[in-house]
């Protein structure tokens, strides 16, 4: 009976996010996606901008984050003891216990200024005339977003890729080890190419995420509804603009065009973290075998 | 090539240089990874040590440009709107994973089940809009009772999940005790094996607590905030994540620090609780186990 | 009237699906005795146990054909609650099941105290049947401390004093000694010959001197079918049937 109701009311949630959104897509279909105007005033809504801003940030911070959530993966299975990893462990798992609003508050006051002095000038000065990498020293922007966001999903990518490394079996490790191979070798062999896929979820599963998430963003991203090709613009994301004008929607075309970027935050977001959970269940099942 | 021939050993001690810089980066990129956390934790205690203050903790916001202050109604605020979206996500997260336990290869249960892992990916700002239009939008008004909404979509999941995995855990045998008893399969549900797991459910619930003590965004949409004291269930409320982020964002010094307060007061009241659950749970777990 | 035989197998057909796992089982248990069940693994012998109090139900896809009587009654009968059955049947699992959650005392009285009855009028129930069960010495200092804190071989005669607190007319066992040391089965099995002025016990046991120890009549099964049924004595030293003297003399178990 309860089971029912619970799935009235997600029934519910899909209803009236699709509902909300109608009258919106109605007036524009599926343009409203590719286009860019976003002027609440004058009844503009084109939701490009925010799709370009989520991506990017998103990209950028699976690209800073992966790497070290992946070494950290490995360090903490294979090569650090288990007086080091227990600590350590936790102390990443503490990371992912963070509010997104306290991310946010750091970033503004110190992650922010530090972009500001120390990243942004080195990017200006050897790499100033790509327009990429232009851009107004703020330390607001697409990077310092996209490096909050990397620092928050960071525990999650570690920790599914520290479950993938663990369920392959220890024999084998041994097995190439007993070839003579030297540990990176092994390492290399036997855990990355062997858990690619479980490795690809993990980072699937991070990137919807970063994707999702809100307050940490909108606090370091400057919220402009403009696409600029330059890392350290200001830009704005799906759910930054969601959260930002929400309260303040200026006519129920506004309010519906935002229901439409939230059901499709929603549709994106659901369809990479099922993804990877696919991927993970074919590793699973591949390396029972 | 022999093990000992000139070609060999060269591409051995290549192949040894490449290991040391390889697990040397691994780990350089590890020790990494651990250093935001010590950062965050550092400027959040520092920061906010400074304005930390008995007036925080009691007092109102000050109007703009008066010092001091606090963010008791915040507090109260998130109080009021955890424990709202508790009682309403606890019964129905414990039932619900009481039921997925019980039945787990009933076709409603297999539904039930995909619908709390949807549940659990989605965006949090997302709910928020959800509850906006459902509720906050045809009550023309932000509200506790909408924040406390969310807030319990936001916790349910959670509850129903942890509940349902604490529950598998509990033995056949003892299940089956329980029914040659002759007690009613129900009664052997509640009594017999939510009782031998309630800790752990307990476990699962403060844990969803914790998780939700943060949440911003939703609350932005759905609760909003308020300067004054929350009255009633039907007005804006603030919460300390809110407020928090208000602060943030706003263009002065004094409310800065504040943020800064609020900040370690609520890391502070997470961390706790994550820790002291934690070392409940694994003793629980222990103890259990020799059965 | 007074029934000699308070348990009737007749024609008792057990499948799990199409597997076919208790084939046509007739045996009557009388009043007051200790029936045990032997056989090699796989004989069906605690399918047929389960049969008894209907737990049988609880995998989908078994199914039942034939009657159980208890006390003239034909227990399989759909309109029967397997509930009401079950209060007159206790059972004793292999694993010792002392509830997690619940003390000693609450242990004992589960039957009725979850039930919703008041702790204070079961104290007196409970009290017998841990002496009856011989552990009453070793826990009544401790009645408030939690079920599991008990030995295997404690939280069993705990989980036999349980099933007593109810008065059930038959106690089934499953194998209630397998996972326990050898003192603590020794002391089982002097539980069970003293219980039996009390009730009714039908044991299912793979140790044959177990069998002989305890029991007045035993059952010997074999592929789902009841190949002897017998006094101990005469089954242990003269039996009828060429695969019990097989059975019984180890050539394959």
């Amino acid at each position: 009976m309860i089971a029912v109701f619970v799935i009235c009311v997600f029934g519910f949630l899909i209803f009236y996010l699709w509902d909300g959104s109608l009258p919106i897509l109605k007036i524009k279909g599926l343009s409203f996606f590719f286009e860019s105007d976003w002027d609440p005033n004058s009844d503009q809504f084109g939701a490009l901008p925010f799709i370009y801003g989520t991506l990017l940030t998103s990209v950028v911070a699976l690209i800073i984050s992966a790497p070290i959530a992946i070494s950290t993966a490995i360090f903490l299975t294979e090569i650090a003891s288990k007086r080091i990893s227990k600590p350590f462990g936790f102390l990443i798992e503490m990371l992912s216990t963070i509010p997104s609003v306290v991310y946010g508050l750091w970033g503004i006051f110190v992650l922010a200024p530090f972009v500001r002095d120390y990243i942004q000038p080195v990017f200006t000065n050897y790499l100033g005339f790509v327009p990429f990498f232009k851009g107004p020293p703020f330390g607001i922007g697409i990077f310092t977003a996209g490096l909050i966001l990397a620092i928050m999903i960071l525990p999650t990518i570690t920790a599914v890729c520290r479950e993938v490394f663990l369920s392959i079996p220890v024999s084998l490790r041994e097995g190439v080890s007993a070839l003579g191979a030297t540990r990176w070798e092994t390492i290399k062999t036997a855990v990355i190419e062997a858990g690619f896929s479980g490795i690809l979820a993990a980072v699937a599963l991070g990137f919807g995420r970063a994707m999702g998430e809100t307050m940490a963003v909108t606090m370091l991203i400057g919220n402009r509804p403009d696409i600029t090709f330059s890392l350290f613009a200001p830009g704005s994301t799906m759910a930054s603009v969601i959260a930002n004008e929400s309260p303040e929607a200026t006519s129920a075309l506004h309010t519906s065009a935002l229901s439409a970027i939230g059901l499709s935050l929603f549709l994106v977001s659901l369809a990479v973290s099922g993804l990877s959970r696919l991927i993970t269940q074919i590793t699973k099942h591949r390396l029972a075998k | 090539m022999s093990r000992t021939s000139q070609p060999y050993l060269l591409a051995l001690k290549r192949r040894k240089i490449k290991n040391n810089f390889m697990i040397g980066l691994i780990v350089l990129l590890s020790v990494l990874a651990v250093i935001p956390l010590f950062m965050v934790f550092f400027h959040i205690v520092r920061n906010g040590f400074a304005s930390l203050n008995f007036d925080f903790f009691t007092k109102l916001p000050a109007p703009l440009g008066e010092p001091n202050g606090g963010m008791a109604n915040s507090i109260l605020g998130s109080l009021i709107l955890i424990t709202f979206a508790s009682l309403i996500a606890v019964p129905i997260g414990v039932l619900s994973g009481l039921y997925l336990s019980e039945y787990k290869n009933d076709r409603l249960a297999s539904v039930l089940r995909w619908t709390v892992d949807l549940l659990m990916s989605i965006p949090s700002i997302v709910i928020g809009l959800f509850i906006y239009t459902l509720i906050v939008l045809p009550m023309k008004s932000f509200s506790a009772l909408a924040g406390g909404s969310a807030l319990a979509l936001l916790m349910f999941p959670i509850v129903a999940k942890t509940t349902e995995e604490v529950l598998k855990l509990t033995p056949i045998h003892i299940r089956e005790a329980g029914l040659a008893l002759g007690l009613s399969r129900w009664r052997v549900i509640l009594f017999v094996v939510l009782r031998g797991k309630s800790s752990a459910v307990m476990t699962g619930v403060v844990l969803a607590l914790g998780r939700v003590a943060g949440e911003t965004a939703p609350l932005l949409v759905t609760a909003f905030g308020n300067r004054n004291w929350p009255k009633s269930l039907t007005e804006p409320t603030p919460s300390l994540p809110v407020q928090i982020y208000n602060y943030a964002i706003s263009p002065y010094e004094n409310w800065h620090s504040q943020a800064w307060a609020g900040a370690l007061t609520l890391v502070t009241l997470i961390f706790v609780i994550n820790i002291v659950t934690r070392l409940i749970f694994s003793k629980d777990g222990l103890s259990k186990s020799h059965l | 009237m007074k029934h000699q035989n308070i348990i009737s197998l007749v024609h008792l057909d057990a499948y799990f699906g199409d597997k076919h796992i208790v084939k046509d089982v007739s045996l009557s248990v009388e009043e007051k005795s200790v029936v045990a069940i032997i056989g090699p693994s796989g004989c069906g012998k605690s399918t047929m146990l389960r049969c008894i109090n209907r737990l049988h139900e609880e995998e989908p896809s078994a199914h039942v054909s034939g009657q159980i009587l208890l006390n003239g009654n034909n227990i399989l009968q759909n309109k029967i609650d397997p509930v009401e059955i079950r209060q007159k049947i206790g059972m004793v699992f292999q694993k010792p099941s002392a509830f997690p959650g619940l003390s000693i005392i609450e242990n004992v009285m589960a039957g009725r105290l979850l039930k919703g009855e008041k702790k204070s009028n079961l104290l007196e129930k409970a009290e017998l049947a841990l002496k009856q069960s011989s552990l009453w010495d070793e826990v009544k200092d401790k009645l408030n401390s939690p079920g599991t804190s008990l030995s295997g071989g404690q939280q069993q005669r705990l989980c036999i004093a349980r099933a007593l607190a109810v008065d059930p007319d038959v106690i089934l066992m499953d194998e209630p000694t397998s996972a326990l040391d050898p003192i603590s089965a020794a002391r089982i099995e002097e539980l069970i010959l003293q219980i039996q002025e009390v009730t009714t016990v039908i044991i299912v046991t793979h140790n044959l001197q177990q069998a002989a120890r305890v029991s007045n009549k035993t059952a010997f099964m074999n592929a789902g079918e009841l190949v002897e049924f017998n006094s101990t004595t005469n089954l242990f030293t003269c039996p009828e049937n060429k695969m019990t003297e097989a059975y019984i003399t180890g050539q394959f178990s």
